[in-house]
């Protein structure tokens, strides 16, 4: 890996990549946290998509911030662009199977259907 | 000390961001051997899985070698045909063709049949 | 034809970003699996307007920018429902969509299972409508986004 250089726009983006790594990497843990407190399938659902969308998202931003050459930046968009495709269609998959299985979501309110 | 910018910050901010996802990846597993259904398993894996791709990626910069990416890329695409496999082989017991036009449209039926009661 | 051209321009593309070699074997070599697999795609018959939704992806880039602000903040309430479970109460429900194409009304579901707090569970492509689990009821009004997923088709 080359050395980035140290002009002001190189610590200002250093500083920034550092920041969306640490914070990327706390969301995931907090979308794993996720998936061992919520009560079920579909609400953990939702732990997976803080992984997906904001963990991925931001540690990936912050990779791409830090990357020294253009090559780098180009493999880490597309697997930005991979996981932004196939995440929500696994999640669904998941969802749609579960429901399929019989498995109900334990909701809220007894009126469980309202047309929008 | 810690914003200059050389390979040893880099790798000291990537290495914590390493350690932060083995827990994440750590604490997702449990999830995976809990359950309690397949569909929570599978979801736990599923997310490893994209941990996993994270890793992967931190990794080649805390080493130094960005060629680790096309690895990522690679196991991006294959979590996610991964889970899709693993989902038909619940549902049909096989990963051909046999009964899938058959099961599909009574599985429509199903998704929006049982919701009403 | 034209599916074709673009199909091969977009793979070849590709191609050039991912490979770092660039001498005449390696480019002629590029070249042509980006026709083979265009030419295969063609005969398996998926490069039609559902396989190639090239009016939607070409309008994507406008609601990234609504999308990436949508989903950071569903990312903090849903990490906050996940630090208090006890307050979660989950909804089911349906939400009509007001989409043409079926490109479409895919990518209207794969947002809203995109931005956390919201999960399609079931798409319904005869009556328009899109099974919806939300984690509470506040994240199914953010999930209405049938003005913005209209853009996408030209309205």
């Amino acid at each position: 890996m080359t050395e980035m250089g140290s002009s002001t726009w190189d610590i200002i983006r250093f500083c920034i990549g550092i920041a969306c790594l640490g914070i990327g990497c706390l969301l995931t843990l907090l979308g794993a946290i996720g998936m061992l407190r919520l009560r079920d399938v579909y609400q953990r659902m939702h732990g997976a998509g803080i992984v997906d969308t904001g963990g991925a998202g931001l540690v990936l931003f912050g990779l791409l911030l830090l990357s020294p050459d253009w090559q780098t930046s180009v493999r880490l968009i597309m697997i930005g662009a991979v996981l932004v495709f196939t995440a929500p269609t696994a999640t669904h998959a998941i969802a749609r199977a579960a429901r399929f299985a019989g498995i109900r979501p334990e909701l809220a309110h007894e009126e469980k259907e309202t047309s929008s | 000390m810690l914003l200059e910018i050389n390979l040893i910050t880099i790798s000291f901010w990537t290495g914590s961001g390493l350690l932060i996802l083995g827990l994440a990846a750590l604490v997702a597993f449990a999830r995976a051997i809990q359950g309690p259904t397949a569909f929570d398993r599978l979801l736990a894996i599923n997310i490893i899985g994209t941990i996993a791709v994270l890793v992967v990626c931190l990794y080649g910069f805390f080493d130094g070698r960005p060629a680790f990416l096309d690895i990522a890329l690679l196991y991006a695409f294959i979590n996610f045909i991964a889970t899709i496999a693993v989902l038909r082989f619940f549902r049909f017991g096989t990963l051909g063709e046999e009964g899938s036009a058959a099961s599909k449209s009574r599985e429509n039926d199903d998704i929006w049949g049982n919701l009403n009661d | 034809m034209r599916p074709i051209l673009i199909s091969t321009l977009l793979m070849y593309g590709l191609w050039l970003a991912l490979s770092d070699q660039y001498t005449p074997l390696f480019l002629s070599l590029g070249a042509g699996s980006a026709v083979g697999v265009s030419l295969i795609a063609y005969r398996m018959g998926v490069l039609d307007a559902e396989g190639l939704p090239l009016s939607i992806l070409w309008r994507l880039p406008r609601i990234t920018a609504w999308l990436v602000w949508e989903i950071l903040k569903s990312n903090i309430i849903v990490g906050r429902y996940i630090l208090n479970p006890r307050a979660v109460a989950p909804v089911v429900m349906r939400i009509k969509a007001t989409q043409k194409s079926k490109a479409a009304l895919v990518t209207h579901a794969n947002f809203i299972t995109l931005t956390p707090g919201t999960v399609t569970i079931a798409v319904n492509e005869a009556q328009n409508e899109i099974l919806v689990h939300g984690l509470s009821r506040a994240f199914l009004d953010e999930a209405m986004m049938n003005p913005q997923i209209n853009l996408l088709e030209g309205k």
